[in-house]
Order: structure tokens, then C-alpha cells, then sequence
């Protein structure tokens, strides 16, 4: 057996347990009874358990065997047209540290939800939607094409916005998972779009595309940056990333500290590969970036809670992160990228033994490392700063939320003028037939 | 004092009294209600808080359904509550049985419509069908049709006439027309439509109005809530509130009037609404905005009361800001009237969010029609068990209406399921008792071990006494009567008593002799850790900072995943680093030494002095009885808690501690207690300890059951007593492996068959980042023994009580009794009533589930990404609590406690109004009063079945549930 043919199989079987875990959460869902809740962990963090060992072998065989692509499946589904619909997964380079953080870090979300989880009504959902996103990410990591990335990007999007509203009793949960998905919608119809116009450009394509179609030159990198800005909550998508930490804590961690949030940086990286884009796209990542980690550090500031305050100091990293794909330092940022997600996820799984903790810590040093960037500026400005920033985030209104309040109440009064007409056209209708009849 | 501050005073008392959760004091939810008595005080506080009085019906089923309730003391209750007068046991049992749960209208439809609800009243008569049913006279199509118009009239257009609510009307008209009539089948439908007809009139108009309030105040909920927590921020956010030195309104209005606003939901268009307000005082414009929006002043105090108890966490930690200097850690000027600022601010925000509101968010006409629905059902239900139709029903007036209602509602069933729920435990608890055979008090005994009184140390005190037969054990509150104010190295001076008691000695630790270099290093280690870890906290959240901490975080995989996956390791660790400094290290200076008061004048003197500790020591031997046969080693065991990642954590401490881990205390008192000038003056007093009895304090952590002894070299160097000691070493050894096994039944996810493993599984849990549930803490807890451990030592408690030891044959006048209630009472019914209404209502109550839950302002937690503070315990420590009151009985002649009760007016108000269910024990004639509610004791007559228990580790592994009370066979 070639190290590459080793590769494959090793590929193979970080996603393979995962389904495997995935289906024998939907059989049992059919037998019921209180004893599966320790049978259900156990499948499932072993099953996790197996996809990172089976992550970390791939990553010494790559190494080891210096090889820089395993091509895992080329699946020819149909033609339509000229185009060819295949499903294509790859594991290269770029793609392994991410895999690789998935798997380690799902793992150890879902052994940590072993006992946080325990007794909760919600318990089997829980992990099946852990499970589920895992799949996702995978999917988007290992995608060859805009497609099959595409089906992922679907998969934790649906994922996290189900476990946003985990305690949909509360009314506040299924708003603020609206939220996410609205901002995911806009997310998922960029990269729908993107993915329709590579595929009419070329017959067979893979990722990152060789070079783009003239017609699609200007379009495409637009809308894969759109794709990536809510996805990874970038400015000015941010304001539903606060508004997430609804859902149990590990799930919290998982997402929007270690992996979610990135999904979008890998989608501009996956894009960028090679220098693939043009030179403006590059630029674009760095504004974007830029006005991001402003944006999260300032609002960050006047954040009171723990989960608040992690979230944005998560999506200004990520802007940092944006800025370091952009000025081309791929290298650095997959360590920036390991380091955050890993401090992020254990930041949010601990952030419950801050006031036994961590109190005189963070109360006495603050002033040493707060504030490289504001700390010169003048005191009005600063205030101004300040109340600008507390504005921001208790509003719904930045970004593209007040754009969805007005296509909210735009489809309200739609519906209503429909009632009207509806009512006005069969009243000489009803008044002849009265319901009453028999 | 002006009307306002009068109605606030008021409203105040009803606010939790929570402060910062640093430290966790368990007291009484409704603390503001005990002048009334426990049954009508519940009701009550439902109704102001908006709150379950008590658990559900469908709960207390299955309780009966179980075996919990018995259907002997259901029967006694209804009794003496009169609910069977004039009504055959079927109509009462049909009532308990086959109640509806809580129902929406959807859900009453579907009920009625596909469920058989019609169907006649009990179980298993005529199975009905819809198809069957059939009404043919147009006086019901007339009254449908009155009912339709009625609807309208309340419904607003487009809202409530859904293509649902019509399928239901074309439903009832199909029915009202089909053939095959049945009399009794088209009697109940035309019970049901006048059941509707009279429920109309008993739902207040009101009920859609609160729900447009409601809707209002959860518009603006995040902006308040949010604003408050930077307002109050101990130092989780870099820039806490702009301005909040000059208080709440005056920075928020600041905030709300600042020019950089305008964009977005829900805060456009605010400034114009805020501006004219800036710079007044809260009060006025409190005063102000009720004028205007026509609150007459007759209701200006229920107005204010549902603006504060909607916002209660946040209203009571204001309000507590403004009345309690010590709480936090603002300026002065920021404090003053801090609840009317929240008020008026909370208003402002209110009005602008009513005036902006988008149409369609209105949900009032919904929570008129639920209430409507289930009026209308429970009346239905009512009239069949009354044999009244529907015609009858129209023809009542109001006052007979009103009598249905009381006599058939919903809360009085769950009065009476309750009560009969809480009998259970009472008879079983005293039968126990009662039938308990006194242990005969051994001739010499080798160890003495006072614990404290807490409901944990039932079971490790029991499993003390079976692992050496020469033990015995006292309880008494946990800070042995040492009340401290104790500085340890590198920490602030911190209270180590009970919250009541304001302490007038500092004891401080040093490092001895010898040890100043050890410990220095030491405390400079954990300076540059606690350091280095604030680096990475806050700078983690910057952008600059943050990108080299963030670079590096890849560190964090490391005890991430230690204390993820492998908890023991993770604890095992953290031992290790504790032994790099010897573990006596340190001194306790606790004595007064002259001329050096100056330094902590603070606390008035530093120290103890000799009458000082002589009256500690001598108050607390005599409380507790012992007075002689002293053993020779005799120890103190405080108790506290760790566990990681709990924001509770302090709610497991020792709650006479102050909610602190009770090891200084214990010290204090062994150091004391072995003094020579203190004993001396002991004699003379006529307690002649020993000279060979030495004290010995140690500390028992109650989550991984690990127990270390204080200031053990001069033990050690001993000849006669070291090997005594290393024998009560590996008494407590085995003790702690056998709690640790009974501890771990109730925990689902210990899955340990030996005692060796369940200690090492509770070891695990307390190190554990991901254990929502370290421990259970008091989730056990229902009774209260005060009296000498010989009566309590046969029977199998199941940590269900805590234990005070108290000899009456020593306290002919009471005061020792009078002295120990004063202090006992309070304690455990807080304990006990924090449990209680924690888990009666979780989410009103208590602090909700724990997995979403949010820390804030470092203060308190909130639940996800915004809501109210929470206050009480969360979801996940009372779980396994069942809600009882406290079984409180004293061994003591009837007489004695009522002069005791007489002098303490407190404790005889909460016994009085039932809070505590009192009764007394007399061992010798083996009786049991009982006192009632008007303060009377009466002989209690009762029996219960009560087990034996011949092998305890086989019993307490049997089941994961409460295991009943039992008598002990070694105890015989």
C-alpha cells in the first residue's frame, strides 16, 4: 500500500465514524428509554475519538510521505448541459490543520458534554447536532468543489441555528436564532451564486479555480467574501455573533469560539490558494479585516458579560486573521488559527469560574494590556468612542439587520394587503353562500 | 418622606436580597412574606411574582403513582381542608385524577375536539366520540352565534379570526347537525358553550393589556438589562458605564441623549423621547410618567411593583447597592437611589418602545383567549363533577359562581396534594424517631469529632461512627462559635461567621519560623500566575495584545484537555502543586497582643483575649453537652466545597461560615480550646478537661470528601497520642471512602461498584470543568434533630437531616436551647426554603438551567446572551430536591420550648405561621408533640413503616433515589 493510498483510507475514516455516530443517533432515536443516554456519549465521543486519530495519522502520513493532495472521492453524479455535477473531496495542505482542529476540538467538546449535558431533556438533540456540524465542517474542509462546500456551509449553518434556540422555550433564543440565520441566509445565497456562476464557466471545475472566467472575474471573489463575512461574523455582519451565546456553553465554545466562526477565513483561503484572485481581493480581505478587529476591539470593551465580551474578542482575532490572509501570510495564520480557536473554545468552556477564579486577575491587571489602540486618544473622542460602541451593541441595527426589518415588515404588509383583496373579492361570494348552510 | 419613597420602601422588600455570588448566603426566598402563614404566604407570592405556589398537578401524580404520596394522607388532608364536605369520594377522586394539565387554547380545542375531552367527567366512563355527538336545537346554534360575536368583538382584524379557529367553529357546526341525537352527548356541548358564555364575564379585560406590556418591556429587556450590568461592572468590561459615578439615570440618560445614537431597533428615535428628561431627578419623573400615562395614585404602588418585579434581579442588586455600603464596589455617588433611577429609566424605555412598537407584536388578544379557554374549561369540568348543566349554569349568579371557583380551582387541589405530599415525610420522620432504640453512650471513647450541623455530614458523621466503634459525633453550626475575621497570606481580610454577626477579632496567618522563604516564593509564584493569567484574559480580547496571546493560545489545548478528559489527573495535580509547600507551614495569630491594635482598628480589636476564648470555648462545650468524659483526641471538622468552573461555588460552602469554607474556624478553636490558661479557667467553671484531651482542627471537603487536620506537629511528636491519631487516620480514611460511595448513588454519571472507585469518582468531579453538578449540596435536606446524638445514632438518615447536638438534661432553663435556636432556626429554614422555592418554580425563583448560563458584570450570572440577573439556585442543584417544609423537632419537654419560643419572637413567628413544622421528642416516654398552627403542642398519633437495615452498603447502593428512613442494625 502507497502512503497515499494509507492517506486516503486514513481520510476516509475521520469521516466515516462520524456518519457511523450520526446514524446510530437516528436509529436509537426510535427505541426510548433513559438508559441511551450513556450508551449515545459513549458512541459518540468514541466515534469522534477514532475521526481525530484517524486526523492526526493523515496528517503524519502526509508529512512523512510528503504528499501534498489525496484526492479522497471523485463521484460523477450527472451532467446537466455542459456541466458536470461531481462530488469531489480532497484533503491538501491548507485544508489539514483544519481538519485536524475539528476533529480534536469536537472531540473534546462532546467529552466535556458528557456530564454538562447529563439529564437534559434536550440531550440526544444536543449531540446529534454536535455530531452533525461536525459533518458539516468536514464537508466544507474536504470539499474539492463550490458545491460540495456549499453542502456543508448548509450543514452548520442549520446546526448552529438550531442550537442557538437549544431552549426554544424562551422566547429571546428563537429570536436571536433568527438572527444568525438571517445572517447565514445572506451567506448562503453569496456562495449559491458563486458556486452557479463557476459552474457555468467551467465544466469541471475544483478549487481554488485556476483562473477564473473573465465574466466572473469581477463577481465571484465579491461574492465569496460575502459568503465569508457572516459566516465568520465580520464587520458589518457582527451583531448576531453576541446574540448566539444562547445555546448550552460547550456548543457556545465549539462555534463561535473554536470553529464556526473560522469557516469563512478557510472559505477566503481556500479561494486565495495560490494567488488564484485578483490583486483588489487581496486588498479587500485587509479593509474588511481591518475595519473588523477595530470595530470588535472598541465594542468589545463595553461588553459586561463574560460570553459577550469572548465573542467579540473572537471575531477581532478573525478580522486580524482576515488581515493576515490578505498581506499573504498563509503560514501564520493557520498557527493564529490553531492558537485562537484552541484559547477561544477552552476561554468559553471556563468562563463559568470567572468570579471564584479569575477575579483579582482580571480585576487589578486590566489597565496593563488595555488599550494599545485607544489609549492615546483624546478624552472626548474616547467617550464618544464609548457611546458610540455600547450604541452598537444594543441595537439590532447594525449591518444588515435593519435591511431584514424592512423585508420583514415589507412581506407583513404584503401579506395583509393579500388578506384585504382576498376578503373584498369573495364578499358578494360569502354573503350568497354563507358558511352556515347545511 | 414623599409617597414615591413610601411605595418603594414597600415594593423593596419584595426584591431578592441577592448580592454578589463571590459569596452565596441561603435565606428564604419570601423572607418578605413569614408574617403570614407558609400555605396563604405561597399563594400569595404566586400571584405577585407571577410564580408556581406550588409543584404541578401532573407532578404530584406521579409522586402518587410512585408511592410518594399515600393515599391516607390525601385523605386526612382533604379532611381538614373540608374539600370532601357534601361531594362523594368519586366527584373528589375524579377532580384529582383526571385534572387537565396547564393548556393553552390551542390546546383546549384539540382537547375537547380529538382528545374525548367531552367525554364525562372520571375515568373510564362512556367512551365518547365526536362523531357521536349531536346537537339539534337551534337555541345552540344561537348561543354559537353569540359566542362568535363576542370573539369578534375582543379579536382585532386580521389577528385572531385564523383559518384555525374557523375550522374549529365549522367543526362545532357539523356537530351541532348531524343526526342520532343523545341527550346527555348534547347536554355536555351545551354545558361547554355555557361555560365559555360565563367565563367571558371572569376574564378581566386586563389580561390583554399585561400582554401588550409585556411585549414592551421584552422589546427593551436586553437595553435595560445591559445597561444596569455596565453599570454595576466589578471589572468584566474595560469601559464600565460612561458616567456612572453620578449615578444610574443620570448615565443612562447620558447615553440614551448622546447624539451618536439614531440607528437601528429598538433605540431610533429614543433622544427625542429622553432629552427633555435629562438632568431631573428620577423620582420626579417617575412621578411624572404615571400622571401621564393615568395611573390614579391609589395604584401608583401596584404599578410600580409590576415595573420592579418584571426587572427583579437587577431591581433587588440595585436596591441592594443603595441600602448596603459593603456590596460592590461603587463610589458613593453613584448609589443613591439607584432603584428609583432603574425605575425611571426602565419606564422611559418602556413608553419609547409601547410608541414604536411594529404593529403585529401586539400579543395580548392571545393571553386573553388562553385565559378565556381554560376558564371556560375548568368550569365545564367543575359543573359535571356538580351535577350542574348548562342551563343551570346560565342561570347562577355571580356569587354562586364564585363559590365553584374557589371550591373546585386548581390551586386548592395542589394545597391539598401538597400538603399531603409534605405528611408523607413528617410521618415517616417521626415513626423513625420513635421507634429508634436509644444507643447506649460507650464507656470510653477514644475520639470525639464535633462536625457541623449540616445535612452532608449526616451521612459522613454516620460513616465516622461504623468505621471505629470508639467514635462519637456532635454537631454544631460550623464556625464553632469562633466568629473571625481572617486575613490569610496574600489575601484580603474576609467575615468567617455568620452573616448576622458582625466579627470583633482578626486572626491572621503568617509564615513560621523558618518557612518566611518557602511561602514567599510561593505567593510570588501565584502573583506572576494569577498575572499572567489576567494577560491572557484581557488581552485576549484586544486586537494588538490579543494577536500574540492568541498565537501562543495553542498552549491552552494542554489543560484543556487534562481537565476535559482526564478530571482525576487534572486533581491529582493539583495536590501536587499544593505539597510544594509544606503543609504546616503557616501560624494563626489569634491572640490579642497589646500595642498592636492600632493596625486593625478597623474590626475594633485585633485578637482574642483570655475571657474571649474562654467563653467561646465553654459556650460551645456547653452547647453541644460536652462537659465531660472528654477523649483524649477530640476534633473539629469545618467543612466548604471546591469544584471548578461553578459559579455557585460558594452556595456549597458552610453557610454559618458566611458562605465560606469553614478551616479557619476550626483552627481558631483547637488552638484555643488546648491552651492551658483557657482550661484553667475552664475548671474553674466546672468543665475539667483532661490534661492528655488534645483538640485537633481539620477540614472536610464536602465535594471530594478529602479531610486535613491543622497544626498537627506537636500530635505527631507525641508518644502517647501519634499512634491514636494515625489510628483515627484510617478511621476517616475508610469514612471517606464509604460517603463517598453513598454520595455517589445519586450522581448519574458515577458509574463505580467500590467504595475505593466512588472516592476517586468524587475526586474527579470536584476537579471536573464540565460538572454542572460538582455535588448536590443541601438538594437532600428536610429535617432538623435538635437534641443528643444518642437518639438520632440508630436511625438511617439518608442525609436528609442536619443534626444539632443538644443535651437537655443540662439546660434545666433553656438557655442553652434558647441561645443554639436563635442561631439554628434561621440557618437551616433559609437553607431549606432557598431549596424549597428554588425548585417549586425554578424559573421564577431560581436562576434557571445552568447551561446557557452567562457570567455578568462579574457579579452575578444571566441566562444566555441577555435577560434579568438571576437569582436562587439553578436547575441543576435542586433537581433531585423533593419541596418539603423543614421537619424541625427538638428533643426537649414541651414546656421548655414554649418558654424558649417565648423568648425569641422570631423564631416563634416563622414556627407559628408553619415555615418549620416544630414538634418535640421525648425519648423517655417515647412521644412526639406536635405544634400547630395556632402555637399549641399536640400529641402526634401516627405510624409509618420503618425498615431495617442490616448490611448499609448494600442499602444505600439499592436505589438512586431518597431511600426511606431505617433503623441502623450495628447501632444495636
Amino acid at each position: 500500500m502507497t502512503s497515499s493510498e494509507l492517506a486516503k483510507i486514513l481520510v476516509a475514516l475521520t469521516v466515516d465514524p462520524v456518519l457511523l455516530g450520526l446514524l446510530f443517533l437516528v436509529l436509537r432515536s426510535f427505541v426510548p428509554g433513559q438508559r441511551w443516554e450513556r450508551i449515545s456519549t459513549q458512541v459518540v465521543v468514541f466515534s469522534l475519538i477514532l475521526a481525530t486519530v484517524a486526523s492526526l495519522g493523515c496528517a503524519l502520513v502526509m508529512f512523512i510521505g510528503g504528499i501534498t493532495t489525496v484526492s479522497v472521492l471523485e463521484l460523477h453524479l450527472t451532467s446537466v448541459s455542459t456541466h458536470s455535477i461531481e462530488i469531489l473531496l480532497r484533503l491538501d495542505r491548507l485544508a489539514l490543520p483544519f481538519l485536524v482542529m475539528t476533529c480534536v476540538l469536537c472531540t473534546l467538546v462532546a467529552s466535556f458534554s458528557r456530564n454538562y449535558l447529563h439529564r437534559d431533556p434536550g440531550h440526544a438533540r444536543f449531540f446529534f447536532l454536535v455530531l452533525f456540524f461536525c459533518l458539516g465542517m468536514e464537508t466544507i474542509i474536504l470539499g474539492g468543489n463550490l458545491e460540495v462546500l456549499f453542502v456543508g456551509w448548509e450543514m452548520i449553518g442549520l446546526s448552529s441555528a438550531l442550537l442557538i434556540s437549544f431552549f426554544y422555550d424562551r422566547r429571546s433564543t428563537s429570536e436571536n436564532s433568527l438572527k444568525a440565520f438571517w445572517a447565514y441566509r445572506v451567506s448562503d445565497t453569496a456562495l449559491l451564486l458563486a458556486a452557479i456562476l463557476l459552474a457555468r464557466a467551467e465544466a469541471h471545475h475544483t478549487l481554488p479555480p485556476m483562473n477564473l472566467p473573465s465574466d466572473a472575474a469581477l463577481i465571484v471573489p465579491i461574492l465569496i467574501i460575502l459568503a465569508a463575512m457572516p459566516k465568520s461574523a465580520q464587520f458589518p455582519f457582527s451583531s448576531w455573533l453576541p446574540r448566539a451565546m444562547e445555546g448550552p456553553t460547550p456548543s457556545s465554545a465549539v462555534f463561535y469560539g473554536g470553529l464556526s466562526v473560522h469557516a469563512g477565513l478557510y472559505l477566503v483561503m481556500r479561494m486565495a490558494h495560490d494567488y488564484s484572485m485578483p490583486g483588489w481581493y487581496y486588498v479587500l480581505l485587509v479593509v474588511i479585516g481591518a475595519a473588523t478587529a477595530l470595530f470588535g476591539s472598541a465594542v468589545g470593551k463595553v461588553q459586561s458579560d463574560i460570553k459577550g465580551a469572548l465573542a467579540y474578542a473572537s471575531l477581532t482575532q478573525v478580522g486580524v486573521m482576515f488581515i493576515e490572509v490578505g498581506l499573504g501570510f498563509h503560514t501564520l495564520v493557520i498557527f493564529h488559527f490553531i492558537g485562537h480557536a484552541m484559547l477561544r473554545t477552552y476561554q468559553i468552556l471556563s468562563a463559568g469560574g470567572l468570579i471564584h477564579e479569575g477575579r483579582t486577575a482580571s480585576a487589578r491587571d486590566k489597565g496593563a494590556v488595555d488599550g494599545i489602540l485607544v489609549r492615546h486618544l483624546p478624552e472626548h473622542t474616547r467617550q464618544a468612542l464609548h457611546i458610540w460602541a455600547l450604541n452598537v451593541s444594543l441595537n439590532d441595527g447594525s449591518g444588515p439587520h435593519s435591511l431584514v426589518n424592512k423585508i420583514e415588515s415589507l412581506s407583513q404588509w404584503l401579506a395583509s394587503l393579500e388578506g384585504k383583496v382576498v376578503e373584498t373579492v369573495t364578499e358578494p361570494l360569502r354573503k350568497r353562500f354563507p358558511v352556515e348552510k347545511h | 418622606m414623599s409617597k414615591l419613597d413610601h411605595i418603594l420602601e414597600h415594593v423593596t422588600h419584595l426584591l431578592p436580597t441577592q448580592g454578589p455570588l463571590e459569596v452565596f448566603v441561603h435565606h428564604n426566598t419570601l423572607h418578605a412574606f413569614e408574617d403570614l402563614p407558609f400555605l396563604e404566604a405561597v399563594e400569595k407570592a404566586g400571584r405577585i411574582y407571577g410564580a408556581e405556589p406550588y409543584l404541578s398537578e401532573e407532578r404530584y401524580r406521579e409522586e402518587f403513582a410512585k408511592g410518594r404520596i399515600e393515599e391516607r394522607d390525601l385523605r386526612d388532608v382533604l379532611e381538614e381542608q373540608g374539600v370532601e364536605q357534601g361531594r362523594s369520594l368519586d366527584q373528589v377522586q375524579s377532580l384529582f385524577f383526571s385534572a387537565p394539565p396547564r393548556l393553552t387554547r390551542q390546546l383546549v380545542m384539540w382537547h375537547l375536539l380529538e382528545n374525548g375531552g367531552l367525554e364525562e367527567l372520571g375515568r373510564g366512563s362512556h367512551s365518547f366520540k365526536w362523531e357521536a355527538a349531536v346537537a339539534q336545537e337551534q337555541g345552540h346554534l344561537r348561543d354559537s352565534k353569540r359566542l362568535k360575536e363576542r370573539f369578534e368583538r375582543f379579536a382585532r382584524p386580521g389577528s385572531y379570526w385564523n383559518a384555525e379557529d374557523s375550522a374549529v367553529e365549522d367543526r362545532y357546526r357539523i356537530l351541532m347537525h348531524s343526526s342520532a341525537p343523545v341527550a346527555r352527548q348534547r347536554g355536555l356541548v351545551e354545558l361547554w358553550l355555557s361555560s365559555l358564555e360565563i367565563a367571558s364575564s371572569f376574564t378581566p379585560s386586563e389580561e390583554g393589556r399585561r400582554g401588550d406590556r409585556e411585549t414592551a418591556y421584552q422589546a427593551i429587556m436586553p437595553v435595560i438589562t445591559k445597561l444596569a450590568a455596565s453599570f454595576v461592572d466589578e471589572g468584566l468590561s474595560s469601559w464600565p458605564l460612561l458616567k456612572r459615578e453620578e449615578g444610574f439615570y443620570a448615565a443612562a440618560l447620558t447615553f440614551l441623549s448622546s447624539h451618536e445614537l439614531g440607528r437601528g431597533w429598538p433605540l431610533r428615535g429614543i433622544r427625542s423621547l429622553v432629552t427633555p428628561y435629562v438632568g431631573r431627578h428620577s423620582g420626579a419623573v417617575i412621578e411624572e410618567l404615571l400622571i401621564a400615562e393615568g395611573v390614579i395614585e391609589d395604584e401608583w404602588e401596584q404599578k410600580i411593583q409590576e415595573e420592579l418585579i418584571s426587572l427583579k434581579g437587577w431591581a433587588g442588586f440595585l436596591s441592594l447597592l443603595e441600602r448596603r455600603e459593603e456590596v460592590g464596589s461603587l463610589p458613593k455617588s453613584s448609589r443613591i437611589d439607584a432603584l428609583k433611577d432603574l425605575l425611571a429609566v426602565k419606564m422611559l424605555l418602556e413608553r419609547h418602545a409601547e410608541t414604536t412598537m411594529k404593529r403585529g407584536e401586539e400579543k395580548g388578544v392571545d393571553l386573553y383567549f388562553d385565559h378565556l379557554y381554560l376558564t371556560a374549561y375548568h368550569l365545564f369540568k367543575w359543573c359535571q363533577a356538580e351535577g350542574v348543566t348548562g342551563e343551570k349554569l346560565l342561570s347562577l349568579n355571580k356569587d354562586n359562581i364564585e363559590d365553584l371557583f374557589t371550591a373546585w380551582s386548581a390551586l386548592r387541589r395542589r394545597r391539598c396534594w401538597h400538603l399531603a405530599y409534605e405528611r408523607f415525610l413528617q410521618r415517616r420522620a417521626y415513626s423513625a424517631l420513635l421507634s429508634a432504640p436509644p444507643a447506649s453512650p460507650s464507656e470510653s471513647e477514644k475520639f470525639q469529632v464535633i462536625c457541623c450541623i449540616d445535612d452532608r455530614e449526616e451521612s459522613f458523621r454516620r460513616c465516622l461512627e461504623e468505621a471505629g466503634g470508639e467514635v462519637s459525633t456532635y454537631g454544631t453550626a460550623g464556625f464553632f462559635g469562633v466568629d473571625v475575621e481572617f486575613e490569610g497570606i496574600g489575601k484580603e481580610a474576609e467575615p468567617f461567621c455568620p452573616v448576622v454577626i458582625t466579627p470583633r477579632h482578626r486572626v491572621v496567618e503568617r509564615p513560621k519560623a523558618g518557612m518566611e522563604g518557602v511561602i514567599d516564593r510561593r505567593r510570588r509564584v501565584v502573583e506572576s500566575f494569577l498575572k499572567s493569567k489576567g494577560l491572557v484574559e484581557w488581552g485576549s480580547r484586544t486586537a494588538v495584545v490579543g494577536w500574540g496571546v492568541t498565537l501562543l493560545g495553542g498552549l491552552a489545548f494542554l489543560p484543556m484537555a487534562v481537565r476535559t478528559l482526564f478530571p482525576r489527573l487534572s486533581h491529582l495535580l493539583t495536590l501536587a502543586l499544593q505539597q510544594t509547600v509544606p503543609h504546616q507551614a503557616t501560624d494563626i495569630h489569634y491572640h490579642a497582643v497589646p500595642g498592636e491594635e492600632s493596625e486593625s482598628s478597623m474590626v475594633g480589636y485585633a485578637g482574642f483575649e483570655l475571657p474571649d476564648m474562654v467563653q467561646r470555648v465553654s459556650g460551645l462545650l456547653r452547647g453541644i453537652g460536652l462537659v465531660e468524659s472528654f477523649a483524649p483526641l477530640i476534633f473539629l471538622l469545618g467543612h466548604g466545597s471546591s469544584s471548578r468552573n461553578n459559579p455557585f461555588r460558594s452556595a456549597y460552602d458552610c453557610g454559618a461560615c458566611g458562605g465560606r469554607p469553614g478551616r479557619i474556624n476550626a483552627r481558631v478553636f483547637a488552638l484555643m480550646a488546648n491552651r492551658d490558661d483557657v482550661r484553667g479557667e475552664l475548671k474553674k467553671q466546672g468543665i475539667v478537661i483532661p490534661e492528655t484531651t488534645r483538640f485537633v482542627g481539620g477540614y472536610h471537603d464536602t465535594c471530594n470528601d478529602a479531610v486535613t487536620f491543622f497544626d498537627t506537629e506537636e500530635l505527631l511528636a507525641s508518644e502517647t497520642l501519634r499512634p491514636l491519631f494515625d489510628e483515627f487516620q484510617y478511621i476517616v480514611e475508610e469514612a471517606r471512602k464509604r460517603n463517598a460511595r453513598e454520595r455517589c448513588r445519586r450522581f448519574g454519571t458515577a458509574h463505580v461498584r467500590t467504595k475505593e472507585e466512588a472516592l476517586r469518582h468524587v475526586q474527579a468531579r470536584s476537579d471536573d470543568i464540565a460538572e454542572p453538578r460538582p455535588e448536590y449540596g443541601h438538594a437532600t435536606n428536610a429535617l432538623c434533630i435538635v437534641g443528643r446524638r444518642a437518639v438520632t445514632r440508630g436511625v438511617f438518615y439518608d442525609r436528609r437531616a442536619f443534626l444539632v447536638s443538644y443535651d437537655p438534661s443540662r439546660d434545666e432553663k433553656g438557655d442553652i436551647l434558647t441561645s443554639m435556636l436563635s442561631a439554628v432556626v434561621p440557618v437551616c429554614m433559609g437553607i431549606n426554603l432557598e431549596y424549597f422555592f428554588s425548585s417549586i418554580d425554578n424559573e421564577t425563583y431560581g436562576a434557571g438551567t445552568k447551561l446557557p448560563l452567562n457570567i455578568t458584570s462579574l457579579i452575578g450570572t444571566i441566562t444566555g446572551y441577555a435577560s434579568d440577573l438571576r437569582t436562587g439556585l439553578p436547575a441543576q442543584m435542586v433537581e433531585i430536591h423533593e419541596p418539603v417544609r423543614l421537619v424541625m423537632i427538638v428533643e426537649a419537654p414541651r414546656e421548655r420550648m414554649e418558654t424558649v419560643l417565648q423568648r425569641l419572637p422570631y423564631v416563634r413567628k416563622v414556627m407559628v405561621n408553619s415555615w418549620v413544622v416544630l414538634a418535640t421528642y421525648d425519648p423517655e416516654k417515647k412521644e412526639l408533640w406536635r405544634m400547630n398552627e395556632k402555637g399549641e403542642f399536640a400529641l402526634w398519633r401516627g405510624t409509618a413503616p420503618i425498615a431495617q437495615i442490616h448490611d448499609t452498603e448494600g442499602w444505600v447502593t439499592s436505589s438512586t433515589e431518597h431511600l426511606p428512613f431505617a433503623l441502623l442494625e450495628q447501632a444495636q
